[in-house]
């Protein structure tokens, strides 16, 4: 039976939050995103807020994915989520009535988000109750950061505030703008550029890595294919062991297979192996 | 690979009803946590209403209603008396009719001269941008001041008929406010009333 790879329960939690940011990058759920973070305390408000509705939309979905006929499954999730919104309008009313206040509207308008669908269709209705948790607290962090990071910066130049207290001068002459669509959009973009920025150096210091890896054990042991294929394996993937034999769990992890079938990576590590290596036994599959 | 019974068409309605059942269970339950909160908070901002109206009065003393004030008024809520230092200064009245989206709870006060002094909207489901334009000032402004004995009927807001000029577009949430204030003059003529 071929292993399905998923990905380990840490990277499910921290995808959210910079790699698969869902407002900045996967670029869902930008209209509350640029409606409600005028101020730290909003954007903080409607990132809290969504990101209950994520947990217990995907929390309910997953639990109830093996009973949703695919049929109706989007009518099926829509209740789910027009439910939780509901409840969470209700717990803002009577417990944050200035939040109520302040995002009006925008509450409800949770229903219509795109991650929360987005996430329930793609994630919740195909993967367990704990891997679906994690994945929610990470697009809802992932969600909420971005919006506290647009309500500080929105706020301190467009009315002059920081956290609610005024500063001087600038709470006199604010950069009105910024608390205008026009604005939200001008700073919307920019924190874009800073994650895709940020993105590009996470990736450099990882293909640095990789480099190194190459480095060190071409140097070892260059005549040997068999272990420099083995020990560039092993640092690609979460399987330490170099064959199946020395292994408890005797290939039934199925990460032989997967290793047969996986999608050569467009890394430094796998050119290597297919230039250096790959000649040296023949087609990719006779093992 | 689908159960086939998963592709009938009672397998699936079941199933969302299932769904509804429990989404509803969780929400009348939510709903049942929360309910005397919110009614506080209601209260908490009608009061506040009512102290900015009649900023010179010291205490509102709550008026027990009877059933001919509620044949007279449908959607009255409540009524108080103001008082500064003892004296009797006006009425205000709290009153709910239907709007476009629900009610539209209106909170109006009345002066002894029988002159709108005030109002101010509560909070309402019309819709936001729209219907909600009857709790500014653009809208209220030129009620305030005027006479109970003027015509509260609405009027289109290019006419120049007497009348309360109504928001463009937003005929119902208008007609609510004009049958919020019809309500707080019918019962205001039946306080003065007896008094004469």
């Amino acid at each position: 039976m071929a292993a399905k790879k998923q990905d380990p329960l840490n990277l499910v939690f921290l995808r959210g939050i910079i790699r698969d940011n869902p407002v900045l990058v996967l670029l869902l759920g930008t209209c509350p995103f640029l409606a409600t973070t005028t101020s730290f305390f909003n954007g903080l408000g409607i990132g809290l807020a969504t990101t209950f509705v994520l947990l217990m939309t995907n929390v309910v979905i997953s639990l109830l994915r093996n009973f949703i006929p695919n049929k109706v499954r989007i009518p099926a999730y829509i209740i789910v989520i027009a439910g939780f919104v509901s409840v969470v309008e209700l717990l803002i009313r009577a417990y944050v009535p200035s939040l109520y206040q302040s995002l009006g509207i925008f509450i409800p308008l949770i229903t219509v988000n795109c991650i929360v669908l987005g996430r329930a269709e793609a994630f919740a209705s195909q993967n367990t109750v704990l891997r679906s948790v994690l994945d929610a607290l990470g697009m809802g962090l992932g969600f909420t950061l971005a919006c506290v990071l647009m309500g500080v910066i929105r706020e301190f130049f467009g009315s002059g505030m920081i956290f609610g207290y005024a500063v001087p001068w600038l709470v006199d002459n604010p950069f009105l703008i910024f608390i205008m669509p026009t604005g939200g959009f001008f700073v919307y973009a920019l924190l874009i550029i800073l994650v895709i920025a940020f993105q590009k150096y996470l990736d450099r210091r990882r293909a640095e890595k990789e480099a190194a890896i190459i480095e060190r054990y071409l140097a070892l042991n260059s005549d040997d294919p068999e272990i420099v294929k083995a020990a560039l394996m092993q640092e690609s993937d979460a399987c330490t062991s170099a064959s199946c034999e020395g292994c408890g769990l005797v290939g039934g992890c199925g990460m032989e297979q997967y290793r047969a079938q996986m999608r050569p990576r467009r890394s430094r590590l796998n050119l290597a192996y297919h230039s250096k290596l790959k000649p040296a036994f023949g087609q990719e599959g006779d093992e | 690979m689908q159960d086939k019974r998963k592709n009938g068409l009672v397998y699936p309605l079941f199933a969302l009803v299932v769904i509804a059942l429990i989404m509803g269970a969780i929400l009348g339950l939510t709903n049942f946590a929360t309910a005397d909160i919110i009614q506080e908070q209601i209260l908490q901002k009608a009061q506040e209403s009512r102290q900015k109206i009649f900023p010179e009065a010291d205490s509102f003393t709550e008026i027990q209603l009877e059933e001919r004030h509620q044949n007279l008024a449908p959607g009255l809520e409540s009524v108080f008396s103001a008082q500064s230092q003892g004296e009797l200064v006006g009425y205000v009245f709290t009153a709910a009719n239907k709007g476009y989206a629900g009610d539209v709870p209106a909170v109006i006060g009345i002066n002894l001269d029988g002159k709108i002094i005030g109002i101010e909207v509560q909070d309402n489901k019309e819709t936001p941008g729209l219907g909600t334009k009857v709790a500014l000032p653009d809208f209220l402004d030129p009620i305030i001041g005027t006479s109970v004995d003027d015509s509260m009927e609405i009027v289109k807001s290019y006419e120049t008929k007497p009348g309360i000029s109504a928001v463009t577009g937003a005929t119902f949430s208008s007609a609510a406010i004009a049958a919020d204030l019809k309500d707080a003059r019918a019962v205001f003529n039946e306080l003065t009333g007896e008094e004469q």
